[in-house]
């Protein structure tokens, strides 16, 4: 349920565009934090305040990966799979995601606690390979931080010592690179449960 | 044009060409017949420069540029063939077919499909793709009619763009993005518009196809003529598709003045009963209360026999004829002259809407400017009409003239398919269309809302005959917002141009005697006529239902609406016909249905189905009913004897349309064997009759009706062109084999309607005279 609380806030933001229908990816974001990820509901809303029609509201929400269409765990882990990470290994280190979370992308564990996804590039290309939890980013990711924050997620710490800034976790090194790039060896052996 | 275009010159592969400011390179290659090949690209939609196909090489600039989305500029040097346009083009193609099957021969879209064409003409030999290609569950229905084949799709977004923008529908839309990038349809927002099916014809490759058709031949295999669709009033232009004896398919014959390249779903689809596998291949006899087979010469002579003896006994009188609003220009003006000349009765008319008597000689009711007219309206009101049902491609343009910013207002009892998107909806009571036209009259003349010397003039005529019937008296009765009345009221009446339409069928409702007449009147007293994107008329219902009235299927007028008891039309049709003439008016339609003739001659009409228990008692007991129709219709059920007639698709013709647009049909495949042509049966009958008709072919019997009725004047089969002409014609300038020509009226204007029919009865002075012996 949208409720019209949420709704007068998406006409708030749609009032500041010469056409409402420039407010559809904000008003989206709304939806989503309203409900956890963007359901039909959410849709309609946004379609009514936006004035477009309900098919092209879909269509936008398919193109961004940053919309969820189905409720995801505890912990969002988003991994970019775009070209730079893609040169800086996100694959292996997806697939050492996958291992420790005995889960495939695109699934949530059992307990509720991680979905992992694979995500279009999320605008950090210089700190690749980078992933997003719950929206705030980690960079320069290895396998080893890959551990380390799951640990730290499973304790209930935050996603990094200073939130909200570009969480640089502490094991940097300069050889984070060849390391995560070792990691992408191990393909499609993710099937741990 | 009063203002001559800016042209700009420049030269593709060595050809010089002169194209408007502002025209794509596509446009002007397309000019001198180069073709740059195109997915995304359509010329009735804005570009998009998705799919790189149509690169080409422009001096001075650095690299390919896409036709489609580059302007001509003064002095521009285009390449279309050079080598670096090759390997763009080679290059596009590999990538696009990556992803795409090479199944051409079992894919339905093989033969005239576009990325097969293209990869023929322009594309690499060979592909380096050597993985697994995708694969999809096949196929998925994206609507009802249509399935969906997403290895297929090339994302050129065409039928998405044309249900977003064109038909401004629910519909089709680019799900996910990248290589995931899909077509869908929203589960909350069904792909159900009329105009669905035109997503298969754009659609450049196989993902789009349609359900009726698919997997049931290959394109090489159809015939393929150019004719115009035989459904509703608008007289779509289309390519009729058959495979030996069936038609498949209609697929548009571009004509921007009519449906702009659209076509809908029943004109595209509806042709099942064409192919009906209960036509009618024999002509029947009632013997024994039983109608058995017989043979065409029996059928005639008996039809003679019988009609001569009813006339010998009863008088003509006692005869009558019911004609049809499908049936060509040709055979509803040898439907009227059989009945007058050879029966010598003016019995004859068909189902139609209640038009106003007019002064002889005055413009008839007709749609005064016409579809193309309407995205230069700054307002256009629809009055009781329902075009996305009825009159669709009416609709389509509606909706390109909201683009455009026409304000349209939707005057309704039902909810509409346009109401989304229009300035106003009024609602109001089913039953008082006419109740709402005279209120608005009320409205602008005592509100002084005339313009125009001529408009003050008009108001000051109606404004008594008007004077009771005020918004509030409209809002008693018909339950209509009186203010939102006086809204629309000030509206047209300060409209640049408006465009007032309503449904033929509007006049039938018990409100509905003068709303002809009065809607006119509307637009000549508001000053919104004469001139293109203002005017007033009916949205008919058939596609022929103006020809009818045309062609004389009434019973107070002749062809060409003259009064059947003028004297002068009357001599000249008489003698053209060699007959005399009755001169008293016939029985009308319902007249015919109440008892009022003893036998009665229906052509191509079913009146037994909307009948009263009354008419039907009247059918059954009438001494001789004679039916020619495709099937055994309700009315057929009941004759005596039943002659099989062939569709639009099996004949040559002609049909006028809604916006008075005479134009040709075609025929595209061979008659259903034992069934004839209803101008056939008609000479048939006629020679039985003794009547000594000679007509061999549509094209004579159109000839004949160019010499005698004024207002077809000129028309023959040649004039007409491959996209028809709109009445009035005046002469055009001959042709360089001396040929005469006709040109038509996009609107109709204040002079033609104070002269009348005369400006068609002496076409540049130049008298019609009958030639020949005519018959």
């Amino acid at each position: 349920m949208i409720t019209e609380e949420v709704k007068a806030r998406m006409r708030e933001i749609c009032a500041r565009y010469p056409d409402p229908r420039s407010g559809t990816l904000p008003c989206l974001h709304l939806a989503q934090e309203a409900e956890g990820y963007v359901t039909p509901d959410g849709i309609a809303a946004v379609s009514e305040v936006t004035g477009t029609k309900i098919d092209e509201v879909e269509s936008v929400v398919t193109f961004y990966s940053m919309y969820d269409r189905a409720p995801t765990g505890k912990y969002a882990i988003k991994v970019c799979t775009s070209i730079s990470c893609y040169l800086r290994g996100c694959d292996g280190l997806m697939e050492h995601f996958e291992q420790r979370l005995g889960i495939q992308r695109g699934q949530t564990t059992a307990d509720g606690s991680f979905t992992l996804q694979g995500v279009e590039c999320l605008a950090a290309c210089g700190m690749a390979p980078v992933l997003q939890v719950n929206g705030e980013f980690v960079e320069n990711v290895t396998t080893a931080d890959a551990d380390a924050l799951i640990e730290r997620l499973k304790r209930g710490e935050a996603v990094a010592a200073q939130p909200g800034a570009w969480n640089v976790l502490p094991s940097k090194t300069g050889a984070s690179a060849q390391q995560t790039a070792a990691g992408s060896g191990s393909a499609q052996t993710g099937k741990a449960k | 044009m009063a203002e001559q275009e800016e042209l700009v010159n420049l030269t593709i592969d060595g050809q010089p060409v002169s194209v408007p400011k502002g025209s794509l390179i596509w446009a002007a290659a397309q000019k001198l017949g180069i073709e740059i090949p195109i997915y995304c690209y359509h010329p009735k939609m804005d570009p998009l420069g998705a799919c790189r196909m149509c690169f080409v090489e422009v001096e001075k600039m650095p690299k390919l540029a896409t036709a489609c989305t580059t302007t001509v500029a003064e002095g521009m040097v285009v390449s279309t063939t050079s080598a670096k346009v090759k390997k763009g083009r080679a290059g596009t193609l590999e990538f696009l077919l990556i992803n795409h099957p090479l199944d051409c021969p079992i894919c339905d879209k093989g033969g005239e499909c576009d990325l097969q064409d293209f990869t023929l003409r322009y594309g690499p030999g060979g592909s380096r793709f050597d993985l697994n290609k995708r694969h999809f569950e096949k196929p998925i229905p994206v609507s009802e009619n249509i399935l969906l084949d997403r290895e297929r799709c090339i994302a050129c977004q065409r039928c998405v763009r044309f249900t977003q923008t064109v038909a401004m529908e629910n519909g089709l839309v680019m799900e996910q993005r990248g290589f995931r990038i899909e077509v869908g349809v929203d589960p909350a927002a069904p792909f159900d518009s009329i105009f669905s099916g035109n997503v298969v014809e754009m659609c450049p490759v196989g993902a789009l196809t349609a359900k009726n058709y698919r997997f049931v031949t290959r394109p090489w295999e159809l015939k393929k003529t150019p004719s115009v669709c035989g459904n509703c009033s608008v007289g779509c232009n289309v390519r009729v598709d058959v495979r030996v004896d069936k038609v498949l398919r209609q697929y548009s014959r571009t004509n921007d003045a009519i449906d702009d390249g659209w076509l809908c779903d029943r004109g595209r689809w509806d042709l099942d009963w064409i192919n009906d596998t209960e036509r009618l291949r024999t002509p029947l006899i009632r013997r024994d209360g039983q109608l058995q087979p017989v043979s065409w010469d029996e059928a005639l002579r008996f039809v003679a026999e019988r009609l001569r003896a009813v006339r010998d006994q009863r008088g003509a009188r006692a005869i009558g004829g019911i004609g049809s609003t499908h049936t060509t220009n040709e055979e509803a003006y040898l439907f009227q002259k059989l009945l007058r000349a050879g029966l010598g009765t003016n019995n004859v008319d068909h189902a139609h809407g209640r038009f106003p008597a007019t002064e002889p000689g005055a413009l008839p009711w007709a749609w005064s400017d016409s579809i193309a007219g309407l995205e230069q309206a700054s307002h256009i009101v629809l009055l009781g009409a329902d075009p996305y049902h009825r009159q669709p491609i009416v609709d389509l343009r509606i909706r390109k003239a909201i683009r455009a910013g026409a304000r349209v207002y939707v005057v309704t009892p039902e909810a509409n398919r346009l109401d989304r998107l229009v300035a106003g909806v009024i609602r109001y009571t089913a039953g008082h269309t006419g109740t709402l036209a005279r209120a608005l009259l009320n409205i602008i003349t005592s509100d002084g809302l005339a313009r125009g010397e001529q408009g003050a003039q008009r108001a000051a005529d109606r404004r008594a005959s008007v004077a009771q019937e005020t918004p509030e008296r409209a809002a008693q009765v018909a339950g209509v917002d009186a203010d939102a009345l006086r809204e629309l009221a000030r509206e047209i009446a300060g409209a640049k141009g408006a465009v007032i339409l309503y449904d033929e069928a509007a006049t039938l409702e018990p409100s509905g005697a003068t709303l002809a007449a009065d809607v006119l009147d509307l637009a000549l007293i508001t000053g919104n006529f004469g001139k293109p994107g203002a005017g007033a008329g009916p949205l008919l219902a058939d596609n022929n239902s103006l020809g009818a009235r045309d062609m004389g299927l009434l019973p107070d007028t002749l062809p060409g609406y003259r009064p059947v008891g003028d004297a002068a039309a009357h001599a000249a049709l008489g003698g053209a016909w060699l007959a005399t003439l009755p001169a008293e008016p016939g029985l009308s339609y319902t007249e015919m249905l109440s008892g009022g003739v003893k036998a009665l001659y229906v052509m191509g009409a079913n009146p037994a189905r909307d009948a009263t228990p009354e008419q039907l008692a009247a059918l059954d007991a009438l001494d001789f009913l004679v039916v020619q129709d495709l099937t055994l219709t309700e009315t057929a059920q009941r004759a005596t004897v039943v002659l099989p007639a062939v569709a639009y698709t099996e004949k040559d013709g002609s049909f006028t349309n809604t916006e008075r647009c005479v134009q040709l049909v075609r025929r595209a495949m061979q008659p259903l064997g034992g069934a004839k042509a209803d101008w056939e049966i008609l000479v048939g009958v006629a020679r039985a009759l003794g009547l000594g008709w000679t007509y061999l072919s549509p094209a004579e019997i159109l000839s004949e009706i160019g010499r005698t009725v004024p207002l077809y004047a000129g028309v023959t089969r040649r004039s007409l062109g491959a996209e028809g002409v709109r009445w009035p014609f005046a002469p055009g300038e001959r042709t360089p084999e001396g040929r005469a020509t006709i040109t038509g009226s996009p609107s109709i204007t204040w002079q033609m309607l104070a002269e009348g029919v005369a400006r068609a009865q002496k076409p540049g002075g130049e008298l019609i005279a009958p030639r020949g012996r005519g018959e």
